[in-house]
């Protein structure tokens, strides 16, 4: 193994042949929650190999382009989906940094009645303490910068946004994010291309990596390999040449590969507990376009900059969202010269979304082609909180001074033009087939909790059953949270870590 | 299975018609060329299952689309406002599978035509600095 000319990562290089590696811990996943174990036990001087099935995409070769960009860094096109009555695009990435390298880097710490009914409910109140969550969140949000959105950079789709909000006395605030140094191109979906946001491949991987921790990029794990009943090593495929790799964990396998690439990749090494993929739960979204007299181009800003969780116990929340153009004109309605004639009037263009805490369960198995396959029904109360969401967004827009608000809800016009139509909004029941879903933020397809009956992993994140294989990702949070999931799984992915070193400490 | 000949001209076809040039760009050779590169990177790069919903879309648009206007297919065949109307009807349709199609003619149009540096200066997309929005910056 040589460091690649990547300053900061060192990635294992690799060409046309197999490849066996040997090292303390294996990590499958390089996002959020692999990069914070990684580092985690690399700075305890375990010898760390993660995986990633993406590449490393460093900065020159970003592009803007939303074609390259979901060809490239997404799985699946941007668009694996979760089947029920209607198809809900999962969005996820497949690059070194996970998700968090085409995310928008919110921060947001668990929402304490959450940590409650976890407590309460499922029992985790000892295995993860809220004091000791806390003092994880206290350090990220020293090492990664975590800040509100500058002034210079919220732009005119955040700040309108604020206006409604204030128009109509619904509380929110200035995104925080995980940056430093914004210049607001309007960039975060593609990956940042000035590196200003720290996302992990630029945080804590190269943190890691300088603790003695590999990559191995363009890798996908297939199977966890176990000897004499336990975890011993990560087996799969070259993503580039499709020859074998193996690594061999002496300690131990972490999963870290996000709550539909961790489940199926228990299922696929044997594991066949029932809750293995079951409860998998997300936080849907909808967005909302409204048409403006005043300028508020877009395209110049913060991708997000200002959100409203006025509505959280009512399962709603709201953030800005200016999209890249191809996404936009996707959303804009109309078709054909009609639609041509609407991109005169971009520039005065405002996307809001809208994201639900949904109570909605569905299953996670492994698919045709080796991806997830994904069956999810929003339940009729997520349908109706989406139609109140709805609601609130249109009325902001029109407490902005929107001229008019583009539900874009098959059955509903296809614009509003004044505030006595938002009842139309909540009429009926909302059929998930006419409105454009979208889900991101995934969880629980491996729950924690002490009864092997009824949860995957234990209270020390290891797999029951399976000694020394952990799970660290979003899988394992019971519920979902109704804000921005990314700081959580960094803070607990960190205690996880400090479980994971405890327990291979006591077990030499 | 790659794509045939005929396949390749409805997909252009339909591109052209969900997201025509912005009026300045009519006839301009760079920005044709950039939209035919597009779509072979497109073809390139989407997964299998997105290419066989792809597909489904370009036949399902080529047949339904003339015969909902009570016209002969292919789309190839109607004027430039029946093609509009063509899409716009099978995108009002209450059955969801027809409307997701029309929604995927319009991403791909939306994405082969992003990848035109005309396309994206005709909107004036990416210029000046973020609007300030004085009364709510606290």
């Amino acid at each position: 193994m040589s460091r690649s000319s990547e300053p900061t990562l060192a990635l294992v290089e690799h060409g046309r042949g197999a490849l066996d590696l040997e090292c303390d811990l294996a990590v499958v996943g390089s996002g959020a929650a692999g990069a914070a174990v990684a580092d985690a036990l690399a700075e305890a001087g375990h010898r760390v190999v993660v995986i990633e099935e993406g590449r490393h995409l460093p900065l020159p070769e970003r592009r803007e382009e939303m074609l390259h960009v979901l060809g490239d860094h997404f799985r699946d096109f941007g668009g694996t989906p979760a089947r029920g009555r209607s198809i809900i695009p999962v969005l996820q990435a497949r690059l070194v940094g996970g998700t968090t390298t085409v995310n928008a880097a919110i921060s947001w710490r668990m929402p304490e009645p959450i940590h409650r009914r976890w407590r309460d409910e499922f029992g985790l109140g000892a295995a993860l303490p809220w004091d000791e969550i806390q003092a994880s969140y206290d350090w990220l949000d020293r090492e990664l910068c975590v800040r509100p959105v500058e002034p210079e950079v919220i732009g005119g789709n955040g700040g309108l946004m604020a206006a409604g909000a204030e128009a109509l006395g619904l509380s929110g605030r200035v995104i925080e994010r995980i940056e430093s140094g914004c210049t607001g191109t309007n960039r975060c979906l593609q990956g940042c291309p000035h590196g200003a946001k720290l996302s992990m491949e630029r945080s804590l991987l190269p943190r890691a990596c300088g603790n003695g921790a590999w990559i191995l990029s363009s890798a996908r794990a297939e199977r966890v390999e176990r000897t004499g009943g336990r975890a011993t090593g990560v087996t799969g495929r070259l993503t580039g040449s499709g020859q074998r790799f193996s690594v061999t964990a002496r300690k131990g396998v972490i999963l870290a590969a996000s709550a539909t690439g961790s489940p199926i990749l228990l299922q696929r090494s044997g594991v066949r507990h029932p809750r293995v993929g079951a409860h998998f739960q997300a936080h849907p979204g909808v967005g909302l376009a409204g048409l403006f007299d005043r300028e508020v181009r877009p395209w110049a800003g913060a991708t997000q900059s200002w959100e409203s969780a006025h509505h959280w116990d009512r399962r709603i929340k709201l953030e800005s969202l200016s999209l890249p153009l191809s996404l936009l004109i996707a959303r804009l309605p109309g078709v054909g010269r009609e639609l041509v004639r609407r991109l005169d009037a971009l520039a005065h263009v405002a996307v809001w979304g809208l994201q639900v805490r949904a109570r909605a369960e569905g299953t996670v198995r492994p698919g045709w082609g080796g991806g997830p396959s994904i069956r999810y029904d929003l339940t009729a109360a997520d349908l109706q909180t989406f139609q109140d969401g709805m609601r609130v967004l249109a009325e902001m827009f029109f407490a902005a001074g929107a001229r008019e608000v583009w539900p874009g809800v098959h059955g509903l016009p296809e614009r509003l033009t004044s505030p006595d139509q938002l009842p139309l909004l909540t009429e009926g029941t909302l059929d998930p087939r006419r409105a454009h879903f979208i889900a991101t933020h995934l969880f629980g397809t491996c729950r924690m909790g002490a009864d092997p009956a009824s949860s995957v992993v234990d209270h020390g994140f290891q797999v029951h059953g399976l000694p020394r294989c952990w799970v660290v990702d979003s899988s394992v949070f019971p519920t979902n949270l109704g804000v921005n999931p990314q700081h959580t799984i960094l803070a607990l992915a960190r205690v996880a870590g400090q479980r994971i070193d405890e327990q291979v400490g006591r077990l030499a | 299975m790659s794509w045939t000949g005929f396949e390749r001209r409805w997909l252009r076809a339909m591109v052209r018609a969900a997201l025509p040039a912005p009026p300045e760009l009519a006839g301009d050779v760079d920005d044709a060329a950039v939209l035919e590169a597009g779509l072979e990177q497109l073809r390139d790069s989407m997964p299998r299952i997105q290419r066989i919903a792809l597909r489904f879309a370009v036949w399902l648009v080529c047949l339904l689309g003339p015969l909902g206007l009570r016209r002969l297919p292919p789309f190839t065949r109607l004027t430039q406002d029946d093609r509009d109307r063509a899409l716009a009807r099978l995108g009002a349709s209450d059955n969801f599978v027809i409307r997701e199609m029309v929604v995927l003619i319009k991403l791909v149009a939306a994405l082969v035509r992003e990848l035109s540096p005309a396309f994206r200066g005709a909107l004036g997309w990416g210029s000046g600095t973020p609007v300030r929005i004085p009364e709510v910056e606290t």
